[in-house]
């Protein structure tokens, strides 16, 4: 994913009126290559409407797939690229808050801008994918993948701590445990 | 004559749970200990301290790259297996330094013993950090060099004996491709 495309995405939701944060992969490709193939969005609740208004009468659009009521995705030309583009809201990640609070988080607290379009940082894309109920354990390969691109290690820490700041810290501390376990399983020992 | 195998307190201040004392005649202290396990959690304590053993889970297979479902088994190192009480199902290791701290090679050794496809599957999702040599000395110390060909292991650690009559390549293609991850977030 080249970061021209997610500044087109950024630009066409801009025009749309909605606010949002890049997250997944394509949040991590910002500052280290790891070979995403599109582009997650993070908006509110309450701008659901707007994107299935805004997707409905666009030729270059597919239909919103409706993958679950809070992950849908949309393949969409913009300019000469065409974009796989998620769109995420927050309720499969705001613990014991209300959906709009986590992107509040996000937004105040664990992202930055660049070139005008917010990304969230990686201890957030690593925490939503170990948010997710019956899919999380295969999150840990990407999660790897970050890091063999660059990413911390340590930054699982900063995952529990989010985990903590939801109300959800010790489900999220035991899945950060069993990743952690999982990269032991790719330790190699130091040939003498 | 019989092997007896049982633990001992080293110097810890606290003898975890899991460790439970082994009925003495009475009057005699209570000094030799085994094991209890029955979930993971206590697979993962007693590992911690240092019982060479593991709980190989549906999850940490789905986490290498096949989503699967299956009974919790417990690998357990050959040498201090009648010092372990579990109601999972036990799969022996000669190994104990691979039953203390597995690596890919050894959970596919593991996977062998009840599905040998999917083992094979898990090393090729993961072929980068596959180590030939390491595999190949993981499948000749577990004796399991019939399963490991029938499933072609010899395709990634090529010093592999190829005996008995392997799968074909066309049904192991076949094969690689089901069951691909799903994760939606990338």
């Amino acid at each position: 994913m080249r970061v021209e495309e997610i500044e087109a995405v950024a630009e066409w939701l801009r025009e749309l009126d909605i606010q949002f944060v890049i997250v997944g992969g394509s949040a991590i490709e910002r500052s280290i290559a790891v070979g995403t193939g599109d582009v997650d969005v993070l908006i509110a609740v309450g701008q659901w409407e707007a994107i299935e208004k805004a997707l409905e009468n666009n030729r270059q659009a597919t239909p919103l797939e409706p993958y679950s009521r809070t992950i849908r995705s949309t393949r969409l030309k913009l300019g000469t690229s065409v974009i796989d583009l998620e769109f995420i809201s927050g309720e499969p990640f705001a613990g014991t808050h209300s959906a709009d609070e986590f992107i509040e988080y996000v937004r105040n607290y664990r992202s930055e801008k660049s070139k005008g379009v917010r990304y969230a940082t990686p201890p957030v894309v690593w925490y939503m994918r170990l948010s997710i109920d019956d899919q999380w354990e295969q999150y840990a390969s990407k999660i790897r993948r970050d890091i063999i691109s660059g990413v911390p290690a340590s930054t699982l820490d900063a995952v529990v701590d989010i985990g903590d700041h939801f109300g959800v810290g010790d489900r999220i501390r035991e899945r950060v445990g069993f990743v952690r376990r999982i990269l032991r399983l790719y330790e190699k020992p130091d040939k003498v | 004559m019989r092997l007896v195998s049982s633990f001992v307190r080293s110097d810890e201040a606290r003898t975890p749970s899991i460790f439970v004392p082994i009925a003495t005649t009475r009057g005699r202290p209570q000094v030799n200990l085994r094991v209890r396990v029955s979930s993971e959690v206590e697979a993962e304590e007693a590992n911690k301290n240092h019982v060479p053993l593991f709980a190989l889970t549906s999850r940490t297979v789905t986490a290498l790259g096949y989503p699967i479902r299956f009974p919790t088994q417990l690998v357990v190192a050959r040498s201090v297996l009648p010092a372990v009480e579990t109601t999972l199902r036990t799969i022996p290791f000669v190994s104990e330094e691979a039953a203390a701290r597995p690596r890919i090679e050894d959970i596919a050794v593991a996977l062998l013993s009840f599905d040998p496809v999917v083992a094979r599957v898990i090393l090729e999702r993961n072929r980068e950090d596959v180590d030939p040599d390491y595999l190949l000395k993981r499948v000749l110390t577990e004796n399991v060099e019939r399963l490991a060909a029938s499933v072609r292991f010899f395709d990634l650690a090529p010093a592999l004996p190829r005996i008995g009559k392997p799968i074909s390549t066309t049904n192991l293609e076949r094969e690689l491709v089901k069951n691909p991850p799903t994760g939606r977030l990338p």
